[in-house]
């Protein structure tokens, strides 16, 4: 009887282990066993250590970097990148003259409403076109940088920029642009066109 | 802030496209923690710099389409790892081209080197962790200085627990009888 009652408590246990556990078990206790004879031999300090102040300039460091790449980057495709950014501001340009234009015709038949949203679009775009983001010329330079003689344009970075190589298979220089450039850059590009 | 703060933080920054400070943010807190899990797999300085920066290169340039399905700490792991194997594999053909084994190398400089300041049995722990495979050199490290979780270690090395309980169990038998000879 009480053979049978112990049989039942444990055949109805609410307690469970993970799968495998009793056939991972010998390994696991020979691990621990391996760990610590290492460990009372060695410790687990950690032997390295880094120059001084290593940690501290090491986001100057990065950004210092990509800085300089960027601006060889710059200077070689900036023949490029200025011929795009020019046709596509002149474009643009010509698009707000038409669009202006048409605009002055529905304003001939009074319309006040139209003549005031179009007041007002006129005033943003001449204040924003000094500080236009040339990332939203990104498919038209890459574009136009495909177009160009892509294979002296790799030749020239890889020249000209001695922290790195790029490679025609798998980077192209405008991805180098976009990777390497912050706004800043954006905006001194910008304002040297 | 603490590392769940910090992950929201973060999480809300990609949420509001805000990538620059997002990866700012991740910049400084995370530099140290992968700096010495990547210094851990390639041994010296100079080559730990570069895989650092080359991690963060590519955290910048794919923060944009990281998937917030996983954690932001697994998947900075994930890359640094990677980015570490690559660096060694490129190393390894350029030592193998020069006709020398890439850890017989290591395992030289290392005792030369200025910023390990291990003594003599650190040393010779170093050059039992450089017989093992990559893959284990890389469980050992982490379960064994950083003492990671093998739950978290399965997501950053995409490996099963079982798997990486296995890794870890060779490769603690293989130093411990390396070691014996000293």
């Amino acid at each position: 009887m009480t053979v049978k009652s112990f049989n039942n408590i444990n055949n109805n246990s609410a307690f469970k282990v993970p799968e495998n556990y009793f056939d991972n078990f010998s390994q696991e206790i020979e691990t621990r066993i391996f760990e610590e004879n290492i460990k009372n031999q060695f410790g687990n300090k950690n032997p390295f250590n880094v120059p001084e102040n290593y940690f501290e300039n090491f986001k100057s460091d990065i950004l210092g970097k990509q800085k300089n790449k960027f601006a060889k980057i710059i200077k070689i495709t900036r023949p490029w990148l200025s011929a795009a950014a020019g046709i596509i501001i002149i474009f643009t340009l010509w698009q707000f003259l038409l669009t202006g234009i048409e605009n002055k015709n529905n304003y001939a038949e009074n319309n006040d409403s139209l003549k005031s949203e179009n007041t007002f679009v006129i005033a943003n775009y001449q204040s924003d076109i000094n500080t236009i983001d040339i990332k939203y010329l990104e498919p038209e330079i890459n574009a136009y940088i495909d177009e160009a003689d892509a294979d002296q344009i790799y030749e020239d970075v890889n020249e000209n920029n001695n922290d790195t190589t790029i490679n025609s298979d798998d980077e192209t220089v405008y991805q180098y642009f976009i990777d390497y450039a912050d706004d800043n850059d954006y905006t001194e590009l910008l304002a040297d066109l | 802030m603490n590392s769940a703060v910090r992950e929201n933080t973060i999480e809300q920054l990609l949420s509001d496209n805000n990538y620059a400070k997002a990866f700012d943010i991740i910049v400084e807190q995370y530099k140290k923690r992968l700096y010495w899990h990547i210094r851990k797999i390639v041994l010296l300085h100079n080559d730990a710099d570069d895989v650092l920066q080359n991690t963060f290169v590519k955290v910048w340039r794919y923060l944009e389409g990281f998937n917030q399905n996983s954690k932001i700490y697994t998947w900075l792991f994930r890359i640094a790892t990677n980015e570490a194997i690559t660096f060694i594999n490129n190393k390894k053909k350029k030592e193998e081209e020069s006709f020398e084994n890439y850890e017989h190398y290591l395992s030289n400089t290392l005792e030369s080197d200025e910023y390990f300041d291990g003594d003599n049995a650190q040393l010779i722990l170093q050059k039992a962790i450089l017989t093992l495979p990559e893959k284990q050199r890389i469980v050992f490290n982490m379960k064994y200085f950083d003492e990671i979780k093998y739950e978290e270690m399965s997501e950053i090395l995409e490996t099963s627990a079982g798997a990486l309980k296995a890794s870890y169990h060779h490769a603690v038998k293989k130093i411990e009888k390396f070691v014996k000879q000293y």
